[in-house]
């Protein structure tokens, strides 16, 4: 049997500037889904995201050219102008962003979002799981923008602390320092710290010696 | 270890992105002694679950088909006029003005494009039409026997065409552009001779249907602006026009869509 050898990107990428159509096509194949997501993660808009897919992608297509290998890959080089996309629109539609927000950080009020929603070894129902999801979502959404990528890139793209720190051009240090902060805004919003009545001594003696 | 040493790393120890497997073992061994820190993993652990949830509800999502299908289509486009730029190099100036023509058809014609974006798009298509317009009008009072607006309607009657200009003939001649019926409209403004004295005094090609407007819904009604363009212009556009006196400026008529895309191009000699 005869093995072929997957193309990497760069490879495609060279294919793509000669013109070959089906190298492009099989790049996008691969890349999409991830910038979509990244998108989507980082607006919970699927238009925002689908605007955002195809404009990399044109961009991509009139300035393939400006891809410098040695200053990263491919993939950061996509998700770097998602990323710019995404902040941008993020900005510009970000009084009308609030305001969703407000209004959904008041149906979560009403509705009683799972209060720390989860037992580490209980099995989730489908229920429970819908309502872990749109509640983890949620907080993620109601996250600063600069907390939001790190934990969009590092636990829900599962990228390394320096693939992140290439997409959004900031050192690994940063990149650890903001999920760490980001981790712990979450846990708070999502209430899932669970103090007895010695944790909690400690944790108000902690906090009034920091 | 302190609490404090334990904050810095519960995130990766939680993730198992520790590095180190030494720091790892003291971490926990920090937990069984130290109920809070213990609770911070518990809870740094339920958020990964949370997450995990989160990005496993979220990992099928895609790009529609339809945007794979248009950017393949701009792709080669792309490279279609990438090729033609590399025959003649000093078409450059057009290959933009057609990627932006591509780009206002991709606003009108996609489905996914937001409602202000349509808003943008419209604004600039008009304001487009509004400046073919007034030049067109402007020019009809420098030299009123021109004539400067028509409407003409791509029916499928014949009409006796005229000669094409000698430079052109051969190709044109041989071209497949739809015929079409010039109704006059009534002159903007007073003329020395009507606009069908001026028309019987004009030498015109057939028109010529452009390639980036092939697939576009040729509506019943278009509008006729007549306007000068560098020959360099319409050698990009395919016509076979010799690349000498490149800057030479030519009166063409071009036939625009309601939707503002320009659908075809015949040249005019007076
Ligand atoms: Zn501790």
């Amino acid at each position: 049997m005869k093995l072929t050898a997957t193309p990497s990107d760069e490879a495609l990428l060279r294919q793509m500037m000669a013109g070959d159509a089906n190298a492009f096509e099989q790049l996008y194949d691969r890349r999409q889904a991830g910038i979509y997501q990244y998108a989507l993660r980082m607006s919970g808009s699927h238009t925002l995201a689908e605007d955002v897919v195809q404009d990399v992608f044109i961009e991509f297509l009139r300035d393939a050219n400006l891809f410098d290998s040695s200053r990263g890959t491919v993939v950061g080089y996509l998700f770097g102008m998602a990323r710019h996309r995404v902040l941008r629109r993020l900005a510009r539609e970000r009084k009308y962003v609030s305001l969703i927000a407000e209004e959904q950080k008041e149906e979560m009020r009403s509705s009683g979002v799972p209060d720390g929603f989860v037992a580490e070894t209980d099995p989730l129902t489908d229920i429970e799981r819908s309502e872990t999801v749109e509640a983890v979502r949620q907080a993620v959404l109601r996250l600063p923008e600069h907390y939001r990528e790190v934990v969009v890139l590092c636990s829900l793209h599962e990228m390394s602390y320096e693939q992140a720190s290439e997409i959004i051009g900031c050192p690994v240090g940063t990149v650890r320092s903001r999920l760490s902060r980001a981790r712990i805004m979450l846990i708070e919003k999502l209430q899932l710290l669970r103090l007895t009545g010695v944790a909690f001594a400690q944790s108000a003696r902690t906090r009034s010696e920091v | 270890m302190t609490c404090q040493e334990f904050e810095q790393l519960v995130a990766e120890l939680s993730t198992d992105r520790l590095a180190s497997a030494r720091t790892r073992v003291v971490a926990l061994a920090h937990t069984a002694s130290c109920e809070l820190c213990s609770a911070r993993l518990i809870a740094e652990k339920k958020l990964n679950i949370g997450l995990s949830a989160l990005a496993e509800n979220s990992n099928r999502e895609q790009a529609p088909i339809r945007l794979k299908q248009s950017l393949r289509a701009e792709f080669e486009a792309r490279h279609a006029t990438k090729s033609r730029e590399s025959i003649a190099p000093g078409v450059a100036r057009f290959t933009v003005q057609h990627s932006r023509w591509a780009k206002v058809r991709r606003l009108w014609t996609w489905e996914l494009f937001t409602a202000d974006r349509r808003w943008q798009a419209a604004a600039a298509v008009a304001i487009v039409i509004i400046f073919a317009v007034a030049v067109s009008v402007w020019r009809s009072r420098e030299t009123p026997e021109q004539s400067a607006f028509l409407i003409v309607s791509p029916s499928p009657e014949v009409t006796e065409t005229p000669a094409p200009s000698k430079d052109i003939a051969p190709r044109l001649a041989a071209n497949d552009a739809p015929r079409v019926v010039v109704k006059p409209k009534q002159a903007v403004r007073p003329r020395r001779q009507s606009p069908s004295q001026a028309d019987k005094n004009d030498l015109a090609t057939n028109y010529i249907p452009l390639s980036f407007a092939a697939g576009s819904t040729i509506s019943n009604e278009s509008v006729v602006v007549r306007v000068n363009v560098p020959r360099t212009t319409l050698i990009a556009m395919g016509l076979p026009l010799s690349v000498e006196r490149g800057n030479e400026m030519l009166k063409a008529d071009l036939r625009v869509g309601l939707d503002g895309v320009p659908l075809a191009i015949r040249l005019v000699r007076q």
